[in-house]
């Protein structure tokens, strides 16, 4: 097995310029305070790798993005992913440009699938980040993709959308459990098992991290990566206790 | 000037995150693109991202082709980055076999893909420091630097290796240095502080 160090992601839900947090993707509340301090608070803490969602996407927003990227840099030095609202090659080059490491792309992959290939093509596939919101589905007994932050529904199933995903060269899966996001109430440890059971690239785990035993849980369940919004926003947890509880579980992270 | 480091500018990637780094820890990064300004600088700091063949044209039509090739009779100090680590080497077989700048002696070769991890390598890993004279690295402590890449470099010589990274069952050579000349394979201007500390050693390299 590689010896890849598990990573803890902050993500930063971006709305014009604040940062958000909603309950299953909705009922976005704002949070006090510039969304670059949260970011230069976690670097300090030790985070891996920072994402920015944002949730409008609007020209405007993405003025401020990239006036965000230009700042982040003076004083953050580790990877920086920007996801929202990327709909072609040119957004996510623009993006790109300004400095942002890798590009996350959801709802336009939803739409036309061949825009992960032609990302591929274009920047390679480690600068691609194909972000999946699943929400399970009590009737069928399966867990179904949804868009454009969780208003949209699909017939597709997730567990055939990853394979799909990874097949036309998407460096990276960031999964969102949609009906534990925000709740604080635990990850959803099946969805993280089953999406990696069936790809062979790292897998980001997002939604209802709550406590630092989480991590270990969801990188024994064979995920990558844990990102986590509300329980730092919050400072339920800090980014130390969740490596420290992980070394001790014998895991590898940075220190 | 001061603690000046020439950013080397052949239209590869951008330089946004490697020169604020350097400005973080106190150096004066100046972007050159065009390889007669190179003798003005004490230090040299080669980036890069991309294929192996592109960077070596992209190299030369600013001219810095032959310029970084000096560095040694002009006593300069240099740190490739990433693909700029690897186009020091003697050549590169990326897409097509071509020719480095061979101020270390060696190939670029493709990661193999039988070893159970993914292609490209992104992540942090380990990288565990051999003893070379005035390393950049910690010499005390396994360090996770950010690697990015599909190629890695293979030296000639042994005790030009800076560090190794173990990928499960495959090794290879994260870091070089020989003389004045320095390569990591990572990214340090994305390492967090330990990656800062690489870029402080080598600004105050003497």
């Amino acid at each position: 097995m590689h010896s890849n160090a598990k990573r803890v992601i902050a993500r930063l839900d971006i709305k014009g310029q604040r940062l958000i947090k909603g309950i299953h993707l909705e009922g976005w509340r704002f949070l006090p305070g510039e969304p670059l301090d949260y970011c230069r608070k976690y670097y300090a803490d030790g985070i891996d790798e920072i994402v920015y969602i944002d949730a409008v996407a609007s020209l405007y927003s993405r003025d401020f993005i990239k006036d965000l990227i230009e700042k982040y840099t003076k004083d953050v030095f580790i990877p920086f992913t920007v996801g929202g609202g990327i709909r072609s090659v040119d957004d996510a080059a623009e993006i790109l440009r300004s400095g942002a490491d890798k590009i996350a792309i959801n709802s336009q992959a939803v739409k036309t699938p061949s825009i992960i290939n032609e990302l591929a093509d274009s920047f390679g596939s480690q600068c691609v980040v194909a972000s999946v919101q699943a929400k399970w589905n009590a009737l069928t007994k399966t867990y179904e993709v949804w868009y454009d932050t969780a208003r949209e529904r699909t017939e597709k199933n997730v567990l055939d959308w990853v394979c799909e995903l990874e097949q036309r060269g998407a460096g990276e899966l960031f999964i969102t459990a949609i009906d534990k996001d925000g709740t604080l109430k635990g990850m959803d440890e099946m969805l993280i098992h089953e999406v990696s059971k069936r790809v062979s690239i790292p897998v980001i785990a997002s939604g209802g991290f709550s406590k630092v035993e989480d991590f270990t849980a969801a990188a024994l369940n064979g995920a990558d990566a844990v990102a986590i919004a509300k329980a730092l926003h919050y400072q339920k947890v800090s980014v130390s206790a969740i490596k420290k509880n992980a070394l001790s579980n014998g895991l590898d992270v940075r220190l | 000037m001061k603690n000046e480091i020439a950013i080397i500018d052949y239209g590869m990637s951008n330089l946004l995150s490697i020169t604020r780094a350097f400005e973080k820890i106190g150096a004066r990064p100046i972007l050159v693109n065009s390889g007669s300004d190179l003798q003005n600088f004490e230090k040299v700091v080669l980036p890069g991202v991309g294929a192996f063949p592109k960077g070596i044209a992209g190299l030369k039509e600013r001219g810095f082709f032959d310029e970084i090739k000096k560095i040694k009779e002009r006593n300069q100090f240099l740190l490739g980055v990433c693909l700029g680590m690897q186009m020091l080497l003697t050549e590169g077989e990326e897409i097509e076999l071509t020719q480095g700048l061979d101020l270390i002696k060696g190939k670029v070769l493709k990661l193999p893909d039988n070893f159970g991890f993914k292609i490209p390598n992104v992540n942090w890993h380990k990288v565990s420091a051999l003893p070379v004279k005035n390393t950049l690295l910690n010499t005390q402590l396994e360090e996770h630097m950010y690697f990015v890449h599909s190629y890695y470099v293979r030296p000639e010589e042994k005790q030009e290796v800076m560090s190794e990274t173990d990928l499960g069952s495959f090794k290879f050579t994260s870091s070089v240095a020989k003389d004045r000349v320095y390569g990591v394979q990572f990214h340090p201007e994305k390492s967090g502080p330990n990656g800062l500390q690489i870029l402080k050693k080598f600004s105050e390299l003497k």
